[in-house]
């Protein structure tokens, strides 16, 4: 297997006492879609915005490449940024209401110096719109002339613009009515593959994880407490949270004809329990939990969980 | 854009017409009669009837109206009671210094709010932004007629950088004018200022908030064209709206400003002619300030199409 194109080593975020993500490592195989899987409150979220380096992590190490990411200062990051993009969950909110379709995406362009002059943009710019299924009329139109759908493929077109190597979906689809979800997840995944992309794919929802990424992580409390290969996690789930998280999402077959239920809500992250961090809801806690947290092991097939039942 | 603004020219109309009527009438339905103050306290009143015949003050309400208001479509505001001469040839003479003190004072409001509203945004809750809202809380407190007073003696009595009263046109000289008006438009601006810091801070610190400017730092574009071209761009709307409001106000307070400073401008005629009961002046002069206004908000309609281009589509 070649190097990942991103890789994340003991990395941390906390906002005051708010630990909001704990020693997260992750490892982007290039041209591959990896999902991160959490409930809201996992961290997630601000996975995303830190390896992006849009907030500041609180310590460890981000690589990009065969670059340390952390070390880069103003211009140089900005610079950088040409290489890695972000598709955010809400597509009225990420665009400038103020700016034309085509302003939007002959913008990023213009700042990265892609093309010459304004013409060569605007051309690029209209077969970016033809790539994500929108009519040339669409560049002198404004986003609140689209609908929800529409402006996350304006969106994506803007994301492509740069010819990104990475680009990060933060939650893409889960603002967009479900009829529409399957056309932006086949977009992104179109894309994805016709640009040898590497896509951090970030969901709350197993399903359309399921339907997108090869490899996934699952988040719990800033976390991570599951990975490996898509199948294997979701035909084998090997930590608790996973199993509950698969058994209680609609449409998942049921086992002995009732499901696992996830106790309660998320803990607050000001408060994150002792010892393994999902004790608290977890149906098979028993007293080690209490005091150790679990570390991550192999169970084959390069899927790795972090659970001491594991251990019997 | 064209249909926009011709709309929006239509709608200066009634901004106009309605002031004009309600001159007209509390003019004459207050106490005072012109003739009486003209011909003073010898006056017969056979002399007092025949002026007022003379003055077309005799007749029935509505023809008085009409009669003005023909005259105002062939631009003939009549005769000053008062200086005996056409009131289209004093109106300009006194007109001049008021729009351009309202307008130096706009753009000095403008110019204090968006620095300093912007200034405090970027620094949001920290001593510099504690500092400048502290002073907006001031500076709105503040009445300009005594923030004027403060003015002279500050720069005018005891550094003696301006001078204390009195007005140069432009005409003879940017500088000498420049020093003649900064201070009367300091004062009347400051409070407008203030007002504009406080809108343009919140209005700043909801934008920064906007899911867009996350992605815009994303894609990698320079943090001043971040801030710049899509923060204060869209930020700054509200003020827009806000400046509209503090022409208006202005146009009020220039009255006062006027005075304190001895600037020989529309304000301080119109209160002299009310006292005079010079009906001509004072209706012209109503005119004069509701056409500046409305002009004035006429220029600002059209800034908002240039910060938001999706008006102009509407």
């Amino acid at each position: 297997m070649t190097a990942p194109l991103l890789e994340t080593r003991a990395l941390c975020k906390t906002f005051g006492k708010v630990q909001a993500v704990r020693s997260v490592d992750l490892a982007l195989p290039r041209g591959r879609t990896f999902g991160l899987v959490g409930e809201s409150g996992s961290g997630k979220s601000t996975v995303a915005r830190l390896v992006l380096r849009l907030i500041e992590a609180t310590s460890g190490d981000i690589r990009f490449g065969d670059e340390d990411l952390r070390r880069l200062g103003g211009e140089a990051l900005r610079r950088r940024r040409r290489r890695m993009q972000m598709i955010f969950q809400d597509p009225y909110g990420s665009l400038n209401g103020r700016m034309t379709v085509g302003e939007t995406l002959v913008e990023p362009q213009l700042v990265h110096d892609i093309g010459t002059g304004g013409r060569a943009r605007r051309d690029r710019a209209r077969s970016l719109l033809r790539e994500v299924g929108l009519p040339d009329s669409a560049m002198d139109r404004f986003p609140h002339e689209f609908s929800g759908g529409q402006r996350q493929r304006i969106a994506i077109a803007r994301a492509l613009a740069t010819d990104p190597e990475l680009i990060v979906a933060d939650e893409p689809v889960s603002a967009l009515d479900v009829s529409v979800q399957a056309q932006i997840l086949n977009l992104l995944g179109d894309m994805q593959r016709e640009h040898q992309t590497t896509m951090l794919f970030i969901s709350h929802d197993l399903r359309v994880v399921r339907y997108v990424c090869d490899e996934i992580a699952v988040m719990y409390l800033g976390e991570i407490v599951e990975r490996g290969p898509r199948d294997r996690v979701y035909d084998r789930p090997a930590h608790p949270y996973t199993q509950a998280l698969l058994t209680s999402a609609p449409g998942s077959p049921r086992k002995d004809g009732k499901r696992a239920k996830l106790a309660g809500e998320i803990p607050s992250a000001d408060a994150i329990p002792t010892g393994c961090a999902f004790r608290s809801r977890c149906p098979h806690a028993f007293d080690r939990c209490k005091i150790e947290a679990p570390r991550m092991q192999d169970v084959g097939g390069g899927q790795t969980a972090a659970c001491h039942l594991l251990d019997r | 854009m064209l249909r926009y603004l011709g709309k929006r020219f239509l709608l200066i109309l009634p901004t106009i017409f309605v002031p004009l009527i309600m001159v007209f009438l509390l003019l004459r339905l207050s106490p005072g009669d012109p003739a009486g103050m003209m011909l003073g306290d010898q006056a017969t009143a056979d002399q007092i009837a025949a002026l007022r015949e003379q003055l077309g003050l005799d007749r029935p309400l509505h023809v008085q109206f009409l009669i003005w208001l023909k005259g105002i479509v062939t631009l003939d505001l009549g005769q000053s009671i008062f200086f005996r001469e056409p009131v289209m040839e004093i109106i300009p003479r006194y007109a001049g210094v008021t729009i351009l003190l309202t307008l130096v004072a706009l753009t000095l409001a403008v110019l204090i709010g968006v620095a300093m509203g912007v200034i405090s945004a970027l620094n949001r809750n920290n001593p510099i932004d504690r500092g400048v809202v502290t002073t907006a809380v001031l500076g709105i407190s503040v009445p300009e007629f005594w923030f004027a007073l403060l003015l002279i003696f500050l720069f005018s009595v005891t550094l003696r950088w301006f001078p204390v009263s009195g007005y140069t046109p432009p005409s003879a000289g940017l500088i000498a004018w420049g020093t003649t008006i900064f201070l009367p438009a300091l004062a009347l601006g400051v409070r407008q200022s203030a007002l504009m810091t406080r809108m343009m801070r919140s209005s700043m610190l909801d934008v920064l908030d906007e899911p867009y400017i996350t992605t815009a730092r994303a894609q990698g574009l320079p943090e001043r064209t971040v801030l710049g071209r899509y923060a204060m761009r869209t930020a700054s709307i509200p003020v827009v709206t806000v400046a509209g409001l503090s022409a208006g106000y202005m146009l009020g307070g220039v009255v006062a400003i006027e005075i304190i400073f001895s600037l020989p401008g529309l304000g301080r005629l119109l209160v002299e002619a009310v006292a005079r009961r010079d009906y001509p002046v004072v209706e012209g002069g109503v005119l004069t300030i509701a056409l500046v206004l409305a002009v004035l908000n006429l220029l600002i309609d059209v800034l908002y199409a240039i910060l938001d281009p999706r008006i102009r589509y509407k």
